[in-house]
């Protein structure tokens, strides 16, 4: 008797162990799972209360050299909480930045104002914008702005390569350029210089009609093997951009 | 004579604290680019698009990104690596092959990037003497229409 009341005693505990070890065993894979969830949705929460609502590459299209634009980025907090912008920073002296309002409430759409000044730019022209925010949980909102910048003058191509060319005594070298006039009048092409004795041109002060052309050739008269990185100042009469540099890399080789 | 003691210890503290905080600017000046490297220029080819379209295509020459991780992000050259201006001047050795006989291309946004021309100067005193600087930078890769790589986490 006693030694069935034992042997009771000890299967209860066999079965009081199972059933935690089972209870146990099942509970474990459903605990670890409400925990992972409850942290990816903790995490997803934390990391992403905020929403770009402007394009990830905001195109202000194509303006001139020397104009500005001015323009928004907008984002939504997509939190539950209040956000409060702690910085908003570009990439660029060139680009000025503001937000209009430095508190965002939840489902809010927050903007920030940029004006991007062009002066000095040519072709395809990328600014970062940075938003930061108080709360180190919430992630830096990246936006970027772009524009198509057309200058007075523009040149094409845009340096001049002359690379990996063996040095022969009194042997000559020649590649074009082309200086194009998007001014919108004439403009005249007063003087060419380098700032190397190596390089010449045989460009005469001439006038290049609206949306015109001239026709450069930079002749390269090596002396020695030498690696020399050179420019082409070209001068105009344009009252915004009197002077554009080309560079000119010189690579002549034994 | 001690006032002006003072202002030399102040300006040299100031320097020398100016000099730390940059080393942890993501587009600070690397202290390595501090010290003079001396000698001659050395040699950087440029590369124009159409080369460089073709290294791409052929997968012929490794393409470095100076830009940071969020501009990398927006879009890229196809198979490019980032290797941040700042970063990659605090570990070169994370984003250089081990092959120093590569090809290797580096390209920022804009045409003709100081940044990319020192990490392609860079590269070549290194050893990397295939290295060549991709002149119009990703602005030029864009005009003409080239295609690009996009996304990946900043």
């Amino acid at each position: 008797m006693i030694f069935e009341d034992h042997l009771r005693g000890e299967s209860m505990q066999f079965e009081a162990r199972l059933h935690r070890s089972r209870n146990g065993l099942f509970l474990k894979p459903a605990c670890w799972a409400v925990s992972l969830a409850c942290a990816l949705l903790a995490a997803s929460v934390r990391a992403q209360p905020v929403r770009l609502i402007s394009p990830q590459v905001v195109d202000l299209g194509t303006v001139l050299d020397g104009q500005s634009i001015e323009g928004e980025i907008r984002f939504v907090n997509a939190g539950a909480g209040p956000l409060h912008i702690a910085s908003v920073q570009s990439s660029c002296g060139c680009t000025a930045v503001l937000p209009h309002e430095t508190d965002v409430s939840p489902n809010d759409t927050g903007v920030v104002g940029f004006i991007l000044k062009t002066t000095g730019m040519h072709g395809l022209v990328r600014k970062a914008i940075t938003v930061s925010f108080a709360d180190p949980g919430v992630e830096t909102l990246y936006a970027t702005i772009q524009a198509r910048v057309r200058a007075e003058i523009e040149l094409r191509p845009s340096f001049i390569v002359f690379q990996g060319i063996p040095f022969k005594s009194g042997s000559v070298y020649a590649d074009t350029m082309l200086v194009l006039n998007g001014s919108g009048r004439p403009l005249r092409i007063l003087r060419i210089q380098a700032d190397t004795d190596l390089i010449h041109t045989d460009f005469f002060p001439a006038s290049i009609p609206p949306d015109g052309e001239a026709r450069i050739r930079i002749i390269l008269k090596p002396k020695k093997a030498e690696y020399v990185n050179a420019t082409l100042t070209i001068e105009t009469d344009s009252p915004s951009k009197p002077k554009t540099i080309a560079p000119v890399l010189i690579d002549v080789t034994e | 004579m001690k006032t002006f003691r003072r202002m030399v210890v102040l300006v040299a503290a100031s320097l020398a604290i100016g000099i730390l905080f940059n080393q942890f600017l993501d587009d600070g000046i690397p202290w390595r680019l501090l010290v003079p490297a001396g000698g001659r220029p050395p040699r950087v080819r440029y590369m124009d698009v159409e080369s460089a379209f073709e290294a791409s295509l052929h997968q012929s020459a490794v393409f470095l990104d100076v830009r940071s991780p969020s501009e990398f992000a927006v879009d890229r050259i196809p198979g490019a690596v980032n290797a941040p201006f700042g970063a990659f001047f605090r570990h070169p050795s994370g984003f250089t092959p081990a092959d120093r006989t590569l090809k290797i291309v580096v390209y920022d946004f804009e045409s003709g990037s100081r940044k990319a021309r020192l990490v392609a100067q860079w590269l070549v005193r290194g050893g990397y003497s295939n290295t060549a600087m991709f002149y119009p930078g990703l602005s030029g890769w864009l005009e003409t229409g080239k295609p690009v790589e996009k996304g990946g986490a900043p």
